[in-house]
């Protein structure tokens, strides 16, 4: 609550660099910052536990991610205050794991999002080492607000964003681990005209769909790859509320308001106005 | 901050974090007294920690002797380098562009390609100059000037028509399957855009 009464949300996100493969190590680091911001709820990039170029290792380093328990190795981060959103490989059954995101809250699960869409083109390689996801839903947190993940890719697709707004999401966190590309020509940013595209992406999903938006990418390098940084928090009228740098361990922080999603959901009632039966209905004869 | 300044930090960025992952202290140039050598200098030497950049200078005549199996000076300043980083946990860099990267057959055995990423033609416009093998700068001519053989392999490497008449394609076209060979290996290469040899591209 703000000082007049009406329901607040504190928004975290770290954008950290993760050491490949020492989940332990990255725990320690994201649990150190995340006591800092003492957030409500704070992101964290995509497998962010683990570093991204995996490959077979994500087989070895996927965890069990079952809602109400605690993940294997990484109980440092059991210290951290509100709800922390961390990515991991998650082992599931006896296919490939998935690139997940877990939704923590004093070190136990609250809620999970497998990656939907995996990038098998250029220089990604997902679909080799991890299982898609099938399920999309959103939770609400101690914190009273409803939440939706996405990761990386997912949010490239505009079908994820509007299925969980349509289950009413209040906030839509992303975790991406992008690679700056275009560095020659650098772009609006800055630094690589790839991450213009994100910018873009991020404001028009927040604004379209009234909610706020944070995204968490990743910094550093991982071999030849320079992650492009620039995380975001984006207001429900598409307004950048914070922005991160390049550097590793930038952390953006912001006060969500209940007032400020209806102002601008009365302003830009879009979300409202959706007809999801017809719709439906629609995509039944959509061809395939 | 500036395009050289931005693109510099990328590749000492990734030039640090090599370093790092195979438990090196140094990184040797080859200095071949080329434009991309002294762009590579420029832009590592205050880039890297304090004493972790060493050029091994290959328009020294000395060089040819200090060598074992001397070919060129060339390849002695880099047998030096790989003598001098197995005796001083090294990584060796080599200046080619991203031009002869991609068509000549023998330009990538070094650890480290900084400009791997950055066409001839962009080397030019930081340095004023480029350089590559002969037969590269032949077709580079025939083409009309470097900037435009880049632009063709810039539309290869996007799947795009390229705009040019069947001879030259014809000559690109061998020249890219030359150039195949050289990137047999996998080596680090920052990455700067959206198609990166040993990235993006097959091997």
């Amino acid at each position: 609550m703000n000082a007049d009464g009406v329901p607040t949300l504190r928004l975290a996100v770290l954008q950290t660099d993760a050491l490949l493969e020492d989940p332990a190590a990255n725990a320690s680091t994201i649990s150190d910052a995340a006591a800092r911001v003492r957030a409500d709820l704070t992101v964290t990039p995509e497998l962010s536990l683990t570093g991204y170029h995996l490959e077979a290792a994500a087989a070895s380093l996927a965890r069990p991610v079952r809602t109400g328990e605690p993940i294997e190795g990484v109980e440092a981060l059991a210290a951290a205050e509100g709800e922390l959103v961390v990515g991991l490989p998650e082992r599931s059954g006896i296919g490939p794991p998935h690139n997940c995101a877990a939704v923590l809250a004093r070190g136990r699960v609250r809620h999970r999002h497998r990656k939907r869409y995996l990038p098998t083109y250029g220089m990604f390689d997902e679909a080799r080492f991890f299982a898609p996801g099938e399920e999309l839903e959103t939770y609400v947190g101690d914190h009273g607000w409803r939440v939706g993940i996405l990761i990386c890719e997912d949010l490239w697709h505009p079908s994820l964003p509007y299925l969980l707004a349509l289950e009413g999401a209040q906030v839509i966190a992303v975790l991406a681990a992008a690679a700056g590309r275009g560095a020659w020509s650098g772009g609006e940013t800055g630094r690589f005209a790839s991450w213009d595209h994100w910018v873009r992406l991020a404001r028009v999903t927040a604004q379209t769909h009234g909610v706020y938006l944070a995204l968490a990418n990743r910094a550093g390098v991982e071999g030849p790859i320079t992650f492009a940084g620039g995380s975001l928090i984006v207001g429900p009228d598409g307004g950048i509320l914070a922005e991160a740098g390049a550097d590793p361990g930038a952390v953006l922080e912001a006060v969500a308001e209940r007032d400020a999603l209806d102002a601008a959901r009365a302003s830009s009632p879009h979300a409202r106005d959706e007809d999801p039966r017809w719709l439906a209905e629609r995509l039944r004869r959509a061809p395939r | 901050m500036d395009r050289e300044g931005r693109i510099a930090g990328i590749v000492c960025g990734v030039a640090r974090a090599a370093l790092r992952g195979a438990g090196a202290e140094t990184l040797l140039l080859i200095d071949d007294g080329s434009p991309e050598a002294e762009l590579c200098r420029r832009w590592l030497e205050p880039g890297l920690p304090p004493g972790a950049f060493r050029a091994i200078d290959a328009t020294d005549p000395a060089i040819v002797e200090s060598a074992l199996q001397p070919v060129d000076a060339v390849e002695a300043a880099r047998a030096v380098a790989r003598s001098v980083a197995a005796a001083e946990r090294g990584l060796v860099a080599g200046p080619a562009n991203r031009t002869t990267l991609l068509l000549a057959p023998r330009s990538a055995p070094d650890d480290l390609l900084p400009l791997g990423d950055l066409w001839a033609s962009r080397v030019a416009a930081l340095t004023g100059s480029w350089s590559g093998p002969a037969t590269i700068a032949e077709l580079a001519r025939r083409f009309g000037g470097v900037e435009h053989l880049d632009a063709a392999l810039e539309a290869w490497l996007h799947g795009r028509v390229i705009d040019a008449d069947p001879g030259l394609l014809e000559a690109l076209e061998a020249a890219l399957a030359r150039g195949r060979s050289g990137r047999r290996w996998p080596r680090i290469v920052p990455k700067l855009e959206s198609r990166t040899a040993w990235i993006d591209l097959g091997r």
